[in-house]
């Protein structure tokens, strides 16, 4: 009798409030159900074929941008007709003209020596793909040059101007 | 006093039901539990739903990112070893390169709407020369034009 005197109403209620837990917690719960479906992030690249390449080149695509990217972080930019040096760090600035005013498909060759590291090669496209205008960052392509054949099928590096490793 | 009396008894029948009689709130503890247990549960996995061998991947700002359309996963690790979904094949060569056609295929016959489509996680540390024969392979040997690459958040 004495502690239901307690009980009575307008007193203080001794029971904590779960209300606003069980409402957190069922939020973060939705959260979690609406997230499942994971998204992948992903930087997509175009890998053409060598034929269609170079038919693009010739009729539609005009001055094309190709970026050959060394172990020691130098970047040379062709134009198809010269070669240009260029810093990593200036390298949005340095493609920037072959963006202004195209209307065409807007598309960076990429190459790369055989030691680049991956984390690399990912960062310069990402560089690529942070000039475009679009929150979708898929109105720039990033296309891999592909690389001539040796007489055994292998790709060549000695004619994009890589350093060669060591002969055994 | 009589009156008095029978207010007071009245009283004291009105308070027994609050002690012993059934309580009228609903009682949530068991809902609590519940969620409670399968938001750990959701936490807990969510991290291992992630598809494919798991590989340190490079870090981007500039991905897009997709809703996962259960395309074919292709991973190569640290050694050059290349990984269909979670089943490793081993170093690329032509027997690899064949048993990757198959699965990829079989993949894209599963979901049709994937067909042409191959997600490529690498290690962020492995060195291009070892990515390339597996990209060109892809092209060459899986007909993919457009291949998507596995990236991670980038941290500020």
């Amino acid at each position: 009798m004495g502690i239901s005197a307690g009980g009575k109403s307008g007193g203080p209620k001794s029971e904590i409030n779960i209300t606003p837990l069980v409402d957190v917690v069922l939020v973060l719960l939705i959260i979690f159900l609406v997230t499942m479906p994971i998204m992948m992030k992903q930087v997509t690249l175009e890998v053409p074929r060598k034929a269609d390449t170079n038919i693009e080149d010739v009729s539609s695509l005009g001055k094309q941008a190709t970026i050959l990217v060394r172990p020691d972080g130098t970047i040379t930019l062709s134009d198809g007709e010269k070669d240009t040096p260029v810093q990593m760090t200036d390298l949005a600035a340095a493609l920037r003209p072959f963006f202004d005013g195209k209307t065409t498909t807007k598309m960076v060759f990429v190459d790369y020596c055989d030691p680049v590291p991956w984390t690399q090669v990912v960062s310069t496209m990402d560089t690529i793909r942070s000039m475009a205008s679009d929150k979708d960052h898929d109105e720039i392509k990033v296309a891999l040059k592909m690389r001539d054949k040796d007489s055994s099928g292998n790709p060549r590096l000695d004619d994009v101007g890589c350093p060669l490793p060591p002969a055994q | 006093m009589a009156k008095g009396h029978g207010r007071k008894h009245r009283h004291g029948v009105g308070k027994k039901p609050s002690l012993d009689a059934v309580r009228n709130d609903i009682n949530v503890t068991p809902l609590v539990d519940v969620v409670l247990v399968l938001l750990i549960i959701f936490m807990v996995v969510t991290p291992l739903m992630a598809r494919g061998h798991e590989v340190p991947l490079p870090r981007t700002h500039n991905h897009s990112s997709k809703k996962d359309a259960h395309q074919p996963v292709v991973a190569i690790d640290q050694n050059g070893d290349v990984y269909y979904d979670k089943e490793k094949l081993g170093q690329l060569n032509p027997g690899t390169i064949d048993r990757l056609r198959t699965s990829v295929q079989r993949g894209w016959d599963e979901r049709p709407e994937t067909t042409g489509m191959i997600y490529v996680k690498a290690q962020s540390n492995l060195a291009y020369g070892k990515i390339y024969p597996l990209l060109l392979s892809i092209n060459e040997d899986l007909g993919v034009s457009s291949i998507d690459l596995a990236t991670a958040e980038a941290k500020e």
